[in-house]
């Protein structure tokens, strides 16, 4: 899937999708929206979000009141314990996403195997991240279990970030 | 060309419907998962992060992650609630960005109570309050099971916006209505504009009756002032092959009002995968961009992606970047 923001300082847009290289990895990759000065845009060149051996979905871009690209994905770990193994992350960028720099939001179990349907979204199929001045916010699911709940369930999850 | 594999493990499935038109059948949104995923916690589940890559220092500082179920106001909520939960919208007001709303799929029309659920924080999102405050749209078909897909963005003066997907069971898409509160803690704050005693639709247009997915909705600013509250409630209406990609405006209404017309086509995707149709606006002037995927290649794994931008500088009247009006990819796309 796919998602786009609007820097709030000047008005680039900057756009995050897939991108699944020859390997099979499905990385994160990004694109800088320019005015090309004659009513139209330039679009950049591609900058991976996460590349390597990564297996990275549901990207959210936004840009906050510094300028500053942030873009949350999940990466899929492996089989832990039997059940699929996730990763929240949130990557920063302060050069007009040229790079980026990961961290850590949680680390979750499924609360599911697959069940063989095809339509199985155990976390759905969109999440959201926005801005205000210079703060992240966002929601996204993950395991109850993961946060000390009683059980393994899909549950809504905030996260904060500022610069 | 960008390729993407649409076969990870959160992605989208299939779906199937005896009257639904074959080219939309394997790439809808629409109907959600509402399968319950509870089981009893194992010890991996509290094991800890996997191993990660070395990172820098970033650029921001994560104040909280918090499970709106746990960190909530009713301490039992936690031991009772299986909703799937997923699919998640957050919304923060503006002018106090310490009240905070999330929806996801944690209840529908009827179950458990009459009205749908919002995750709604004071506190700057440290604890939070499952509040039933959205009644279902008066005269709509498909509330069964729903919402569905819905998404909720701030406007000014405390005005939360949300745009509700309904599943109408024939065609296995739906309709969309987009209502208004300002107060989210309050059911009888939430106004739907009707006419005649029904619910407006947000999807207008004559061929995406029962046949929409996946609205996305923003407010934004007037583009010559910023004293307004219009909305732009993008959306795919599947009733065609390539299928539409349409935005709804409602300019400065509250609650929102879409008039015939408003909701015009700003590009076009192939059946073979999700159009994955978002939204993403100018807080400097006003003007809304639309980004979707054109399949290009769908036979193979992975499949061929494009990426379509659009843009408009007049409220969501007319659609057009780079002189074209459906969309622009970069040359390689």
């Amino acid at each position: 899937m796919l998602h786009a923001a609007v820097d709030p300082t000047c008005g680039d847009l900057y756009y995050a999708y897939g991108n699944r290289d020859a390997s099979g990895n499905n990385r994160l990759a990004i694109r800088r929206v320019t005015d090309d000065g004659a009513g139209g845009v330039n679009i950049g060149a591609e900058v991976f979000v996460v590349g390597g051996t990564v297996q990275a979905a549901l990207p959210q871009v936004s840009v906050n009141k510094q300028g500053i690209v942030a873009v949350f994905y999940y990466t899929y770990n492996g089989m832990v314990g039997g059940f699929p193994q996730f990763t929240t992350w949130l990557a920063t960028s302060t050069d007009h996403g040229a790079t980026f720099t990961s961290q850590q939001l949680k680390t979750f179990l499924s609360p599911a195997s697959d069940n063989g349907n095809a339509r199985q979204r155990v976390w759905g199929d969109y999440v959201q991240m926005k801005s205000l001045d210079d703060c992240f916010y966002g929601s996204f699911v993950a395991n109850r279990a993961a946060f000390g709940g009683p059980f393994a369930n899909p549950d809504p999850i905030f996260f904060k970030a500022c610069t | 060309m960008s390729t993407l594999d649409l076969k990870i493990i959160v992605g989208i499935g299939l779906a199937a419907s005896v009257i639904t038109p074959s080219w939309a059948q394997s790439d809808q949104s629409s109907p959600r998962d509402t399968t319950p995923y509870f089981r009893p916690a194992i010890p991996s589940d509290t094991a800890g992060p996997a191993a990660s890559p070395q990172f820098a220092r970033p650029a921001t500082r994560v104040i909280r992650v918090v499970d709106t179920v746990i960190s909530n106001t009713d301490p039992n909520l936690q031991n009772t609630d299986h909703f799937n939960n997923g699919e998640t919208s957050i919304a923060i007001n503006p002018i106090n960005p310490r009240e905070i709303v999330i929806s996801a799929f944690s209840g529908s029309w009827g179950n458990p109570q009459p009205n749908a659920p919002l995750w709604h924080s004071m506190n700057d999102g440290q604890t939070w309050t499952k509040v039933f405050v959205i009644p279902a749209p008066p005269g709509a078909a498909g509330t069964g099971g729903c919402p569905c897909d819905q998404t909720y963005d701030y406007g000014r003066n405390n005005v939360l916006f949300g745009s509700i997907l309904t599943e109408i069971p024939a065609t296995g898409f739906g309709n969309i209505y987009t209502g208004s509160t300002t107060n989210p803690k309050n059911a009888a704050s939430w106004k739907w504009f009707t006419t005649f005693g029904n619910a407006q639709l947000t999807n207008e247009a004559a061929d995406a009756l029962d046949m929409s997915d996946q609205p996305w909705m923003l407010h934004n600013r007037r583009t010559l002032h910023a004293n307004s509250q219009n909305v732009f409630a993008a959306y795919d209406d599947f009733s065609t092959n390539p299928r539409g990609m349409r935005v709804a405006r409602s300019i400065n209404n509250v609650p929102p009002q879409f008039a015939v017309g408003s909701d015009p086509i700003v590009g076009t995707s192939a059946a073979g995968t999700n159009p994955g149709h978002r939204l993403a606006t100018d807080p400097r002037n006003g003007w809304v961009y639309s980004l979707f995927q054109n399949c290009t290649t769908c036979t193979g794994d992975p499949k061929t992606i494009q990426y379509m931008l659009n843009r408009s500088t007049d409220q969501g009247s007319t659609w057009t970047l780079n002189s074209s009006a459906t969309g622009h990819c970069r040359g390689d796309c």
